[in-house]
């Protein structure tokens, strides 16, 4: 098996050498055993980042309740406990950042986040008020990424995005999109503006992207998030109902979850997928997925025709 | 906003689980607001019923207030914070609440015995389905009983009623304080089929029923001419 990612010192290392080819670093079956998630480096900046983040779309959107501000904290423990490094979230979502925030403080603000979220307002002078309004509830002074939501007004808020960079009020930029919608654009911001980081809508059942934006992607340095890696759920729901295939044991799956993250992070161009859940189990499960083997190539093609025949 | 951009699931940004809460939390916050709710609906059954002329103002302006204060406590507080489209469905609610209080409740229309020729069939049973039996049908989802959505305080008993006692009265501009309930009863249908809730078309079969019940008349009318 090809161990396509890299440990977090390492890859590290490797990324101040070369840092624009760091994300094919080749594996290193050294890190494995002291415990940690596999890694890949932000190509921007060499930063390690763990293989698997967390999403927080519906899953973290709970209001003032409670009882479910208490799950989603131990789901947010079980998180670190693992190792987990980037929670990306959206002013769309509800009240999913205030929950973050609140989880996060409960916390007390574990060590290893990496916080993602978006600007999300048709208006320019807005997003910088949107903003605020996160780093607030995030209970944050800096985030770690920002990112344009689905495209909205990017002109206007990569000029707010880079401006900030510059002075060091956040520390890297990117873009988003999702199920497939607009990749020509997509494809021409990736050609032409300076940003760290991709979102789109990336696994084993919707693989337009392999085509273009991942190699292109790879060959800017840019970063890679890839967002529904369950399809909202509908994937994983539906591969469930199957026995898992025998190739599983051989990349350490123990779980269908397992199966579809390693698929979509052994990508050479992907950096870090990003499910969303509300349970504990299922997050042990996800986070799972960022140890052990990862499929080669020859493998990464058996697993995608094996489920397509599901 | 780009909304041509976004799918229906995109506008839902929240599970069955955290919706089914709200209303357990609203409940609990609101109280006793859920049976002062209920208690104007069935005074409203009564009144529609029994009444006319003058008096049956008093189910018309009961039900406005009651579309005001889901408008403003229910989408706007409690659940424009979990889906940024609440404000507008607030906003929607408490411009409901005023036509009906404006057309119904001092129009002179209303008044005058000969325009309050109702019709008390279907629009009397969709009355009292919204107050007595649409909000048992939570407990076939595995709702706890103090969970349950009631006419006054919580939206689509409140948007079904509407259609029940418009139903029981003609006036000229019925059609336009249909409005605003029947999209309530279309929006509200698509919620919950997104959320698969098995109740889900309960509201948009309400449509159907009340759009048929207006326009059966007119249909039969016309095909006896023919
Ligand atoms: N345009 C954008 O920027 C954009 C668009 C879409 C998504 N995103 C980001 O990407 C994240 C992920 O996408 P998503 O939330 O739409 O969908 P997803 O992560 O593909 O799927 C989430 C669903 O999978 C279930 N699930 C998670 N782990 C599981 C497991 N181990 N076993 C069984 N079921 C499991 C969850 O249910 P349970 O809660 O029961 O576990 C949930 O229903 C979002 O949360 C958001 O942060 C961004």
């Amino acid at each position: 098996m090809d161990r396509s990612c890299v440990s977090s010192r390492r890859a590290f290392l490797a990324a101040l050498a070369v840092a624009p080819l760091s994300f094919l670093v080749q594996p290193d079956k050294a890190w494995a055993a002291d415990g940690q998630p596999i890694t890949k480096p932000i190509p921007s900046t060499g930063e390690p980042l763990p293989v698997v983040g967390m999403g927080t779309w519906i899953s973290f959107n709970v209001g003032g309740d409670p009882v479910a501000r208490d799950a989603r904290t131990d789901v947010l423990r079980a998180f670190f406990a693992a190792g987990g490094g980037m929670i990306d979230s959206s002013p769309m979502y509800g009240t999913a950042e205030a929950v973050v925030g609140s989880c996060l403080a409960r916390l007390d603000r574990p060590e290893g986040l990496f916080s993602a979220t978006k600007v999300w307002t048709s208006s320019t002078a807005e997003g910088l008020e949107q903003i605020a309004t996160s780093e607030r509830l995030w209970g944050l002074q800096r985030l770690d990424l920002l990112q344009v939501h689905n495209l909205l007004n990017w002109q206007g808020h990569l000029q707010t995005l880079s401006a900030m960079k510059a002075d060091g009020t956040v520390r890297t930029i990117g873009v988003t999109t999702s199920h497939g919608r607009r990749h020509a654009e997509l494809a021409q911001i990736l050609e032409t503006q300076p940003i760290d980081f991709v979102q789109l809508t990336y696994n084993i059942a919707d693989r337009d992207v392999e085509a273009r934006l991942l190699p292109l992607a790879a060959e800017r340095g840019i970063a890679v998030i890839a967002n529904r890696p369950f399809q909202g759920g509908s994937l994983i729901d539906r591969v469930k109902r199957h026995p898992l295939p025998g190739w599983a044991r051989e990349i350490d799956c123990t779980d269908w979850s397992q199966v579809l993250l390693k698929f979509i992070v052994s990508h050479p161009a992907v950096t870090c997928a990003i499910p969303a859940t509300s349970r504990v189990d299922h997050m042990e499960q996800n986070m799972a997925a960022a140890r052990g083997d990862m499929p080669d190539a020859a493998l990464r093609r058996r697993m995608a025709a094996d489920v397509a025949a599901l | 906003m780009d909304l041509l951009s976004y799918s229906l699931v995109d506008l839902i940004p929240f599970s069955r689980e955290t919706y089914f809460r709200l209303f357990e939390r609203y409940n609990i916050g609101v109280w006793p607001a859920p049976i002062i709710g209920l208690a104007m609906g069935l005074t409203a059954l009564f009144t529609a019923r029994r009444a006319d002329g003058w008096v049956l103002r008093a189910p018309f302006l009961l039900t406005a207030a009651c579309w005001i204060w889901v408008g403003w406590v229910f989408q706007i507080h409690w659940y424009a914070p979990l889906s940024w489209p609440g404000i507008y469905f607030g906003m929607g609610f408490v411009l409901q609440g005023v036509l009906m209080a404006v057309v119904l409740g001092w129009g002179p229309i209303l008044g005058s015995p000969e325009a309050t020729d109702r019709n008390h069939g279907p629009g009397l049973w969709i009355l009292l389905f919204a107050l007595a039996l649409q909000p048992l049908l939570g407990l076939l989802s595995g709702r706890p009983w103090y969970g349950l959505e009631v006419f006054g305080s919580a939206p689509d008993p409140t948007a079904l009623a509407t259609l029940g006692l418009l139903l029981m009265i003609r006036h000229p501009l019925r059609w336009l304080l249909s409005i605003i309930p029947l999209a309530w009863c279309l929006i509200s249908g698509a919620t919950l089929w997104v959320l698969s809730v098995p109740t889900w078309p309960v509201m948009p079969l309400a449509v159907v029923l009340y759009l048929g019940v207006i326009v059966w008349p007119w249909v039969s009318g016309r095909s006896q001419l023919e």
